[in-house]
């Protein structure tokens, strides 16, 4: 009964923090702040301590009209790479602390200029996030819910030069605080021994830098499936439908920023021990509709993590 | 061995984040001094070269345009009895067009974000009289460089700012921006650039989403002057030390004549808000004689006619009358949006 209660209350925080960012929000596609989306939010044993480093290589090279992909004359070359360390603590079962610090790079290439690539690179920003955990696996349960929220820290470098300041979309910071907030629910799938299916709803609002520039905010859907094997090796595979709404400065709207994308996200996990692994993931947009004119948007990303758990 | 198992990880750690984490920036080929606070020189986010200059650009008849509304913004440029017009529509995604005719080659300049049109005179470079966007902005408004040295210069203050040329002043070339409407009266049997421009664009979209009419700015500016709505468009004028401006939207239908001195310059100012265009041009002739002007309606592409009788076209030539085959000297002028020329040109005064 109380089972039945958590879940659909998570359902209904789902659908309401929808149509909170839905009345409010925003993103920019292609800074690096999106690195920070694809987090890891399965849930501790008591008083275990899970540390990853993820590497995070972000090809920006589509030019997107509206929904179709066109010719990029100007032959750009973008991308942003991200070193991600993630380390959480289940202070009990029901919950976890976590903290996200990051270094980013960015590089950009006009294939038509004679000028050589650019790049900026540095301190990235963090974040301090906590996981409550009412309903969790185990021999009573096969169904697993959390809900989490946190802070992003302006801890990153983001008044990077190129010559003068870099623009926003180059900076390995973005110089302002914003709210995250989630919940995830999980549930293995009787009778189909080691699948799991899983649904997250994780949101994003953001706040403006010194330079009265603010990101969209955004929120971002998954549902998918995790195959847990008896063997080293574990597969998911999952949507990720995204939406962002323009990027604001001066408050007000700054052109061909914001939209939405549909990623297919195929992922792999090896446990080399029990306690240590990686996990390699990839990010392929299958289905996108940008705002305004033309955008160059994401191409696909891929993640290594390495993590360790004590 | 708790202890030693985190001090192995914070070490790896360590290792793993402590070069990607140094701060670092690369450029190519700029050398570092700046006429201009280069604290203000903001990257616009497309590079160098995001946005392409046209440098082949092929020009159809007025007559066969189709692409435009009545409504639509041209620039028009002169050069010897040939006249040709630039669509804001093309120059919004280009920002530079180079171009020759005859022995005078130029780069027509456009910025959208200033709304500030400006013709250079190219012709003293010899190896590349090109220009192209650099991808840097100051004040909001365009920075272009040279494709012979690699030199940046600020549109708005006509100037070599950083490069090998730094110091070295623009030669402007007088353009006049109207509607397509009026251009079409102006000059019938003129040709206006292409849209077949080598690049894959369309033409028919605004890039900027609701900038023209919004109070907003993408980039910041130096000063904002609130005594005008920021996107209000003007014509402004630099005489010595001074400036002012004329706010299009203050002329009188269909032509409004103004005879003035600013800053002991005798000037004549012409416009339309309905046909959205405005010139000046100084009143004193070289021979020291000190005309003094008055509209004239319906005889396109004349707009005024002087005190001695001769009528004067839109691009300053003496159509008809004494002085016909002479032309005004233009002021240092160019029209843009009011919070740019304000950012640009403090204290500046405003002609109602």
């Amino acid at each position: 009964m109380k089972r039945k209660l958590m879940l659909k209350m998570a359902v209904m925080l789902m659908i309401f923090s929808g149509f909170q960012v839905y009345l409010n929000s925003q993103t920019c596609s292609c800074a690096a702040t999106p690195l920070f989306n694809p987090l890891e939010y399965s849930t501790l044993k008591n008083r275990k301590w899970h540390f990853a480093i993820a590497y995070k290589y972000h090809a920006i090279n589509d030019l997107v009209e509206g929904s179709k992909k066109i010719e990029d004359d100007t032959k750009r070359r973008r991308n942003a790479q991200a070193l991600l360390l993630d380390i959480r603590y289940a202070l009990f079962r029901s919950f976890t602390l976590r903290a996200v610090f990051s270094s980013a790079r960015h590089e950009r290439e006009v294939g038509i200029s004679t000028a050589l690539p650019v790049s900026t690179q540095g301190l990235g920003d963090g974040m301090l996030a906590i996981q409550y955990t009412p309903v969790y696996y185990s021999d009573r349960s096969r169904t697993e819910v959390s809900i989490g929220g946190g802070v992003k820290l302006p801890l990153g470098q983001s008044e990077a030069k190129i010559i003068g300041i870099a623009s926003e979309d180059m900076q390995p910071g973005t110089g302002s605080w914003d709210g995250i907030a989630w919940v995830y629910v999980a549930r293995l799938v009787p009778l189909l021994s080691g699948l799991e299916i899983f649904a997250g709803v994780s949101t994003r609002f953001n706040g403006s830098n010194n330079r009265s520039y603010r990101f969209g905010n955004e929120i971002i859907y998954s549902f998918g499936a995790k195959l847990h094997t008896k063997k080293i090796m574990n597969y998911s595979l999952y949507g990720r439908y995204r939406w962002a709404s323009s990027d604001k400065r001066f408050k007000g709207d700054v052109p061909n920023t914001g939209g939405q994308w549909i990623y297919l996200v195929p992922a792999v996990t090896v446990r080399i021990t029990r306690d240590i692994g990686f996990k390699t993931e990839g990010e392929i947009p299958v289905y996108r509709k940008l705002n305004g004119y033309r955008q160059f948007s994401s191409t696909f990303l891929i993640s290594i993590s390495l993590f360790y758990e004590i | 061995m708790f202890q030693s198992k985190y001090m192995k990880l914070l070490l790896i750690t360590m290792l793993v984040f402590l070069p990607f984490c140094a701060q670092q920036s690369l450029d190519s080929n700029l050398s570092a001094t700046w006429l201009i606070p280069e604290e203000e020189v903001a990257d616009g986010g497309p590079g160098k070269d995001g946005i392409a200059a046209i440098s082949n650009p092929i020009f159809i008849p007025v007559s066969e345009v189709s692409f435009l509304l009545e409504n639509d913004l041209v620039i028009g440029i002169q050069i010897g009895n040939l006249v040709r017009a630039f669509s804001h529509r093309i120059l919004d995604q280009h920002e530079i067009v180079n171009h020759t005719i005859g022995n005078t080659s130029f780069a027509l300049t456009y910025c959208p974000l200033t709304g500030t049109g400006i013709a250079w005179d190219t012709s003293e470079f010899t190896l590349d009289k090109t220009f192209g966007v650099s991808g840097l902005l100051y004040n909001s408004n365009l920075i272009a460089y040279d494709r012979e040295t690699d030199s940046n210069w600020s549109q708005m203050l006509n100037l070599c700012v950083n490069g090998e040329l730094t110091g070295k002043e623009a030669k402007p070339i007088h353009v006049v921006e109207t509607t397509w409407q009026t251009w079409k009266l102006l000059y019938p049997q003129s040709m206006i650039l292409s849209t077949d421009t080598g690049y894959s664009r369309d033409y028919s979209i605004y890039p900027y989403g609701n900038y023209k009419t919004s109070d907003s700015l993408l980039f910041s500016v130096s000063k904002l002057d609130s005594r005008l709505p920021k996107k209000e468009r003007v014509l402004g004028i630099i005489a010595g030390e001074k400036t002012t401006v004329y706010p299009i939207n203050t002329f009188d239908d269909p032509i409004k004549v103004i005879n003035e001195t600013f800053n002991d310059i005798q000037i004549v100012v012409a416009g339309s808000a309905e046909k959205n265009f405005a010139v000046s041009f100084e009143r004193k002739l070289p021979d020291g004689t000190l005309l003094s002007f008055n509209p004239v309606e319906g005889e396109l592409p004349v707009i005024m006619m002087d005190n001695e009788g001769t009528k004067w076209d839109i691009f300053g030539n003496g159509i008809s009358g004494p002085r016909a085959g002479i032309k005004l000297t233009p002021t240092s002028s160019f029209i843009a949006y009011w919070f740019a020329w304000a950012a640009f040109y403090h204290g500046t005064e405003i002609q109602f």
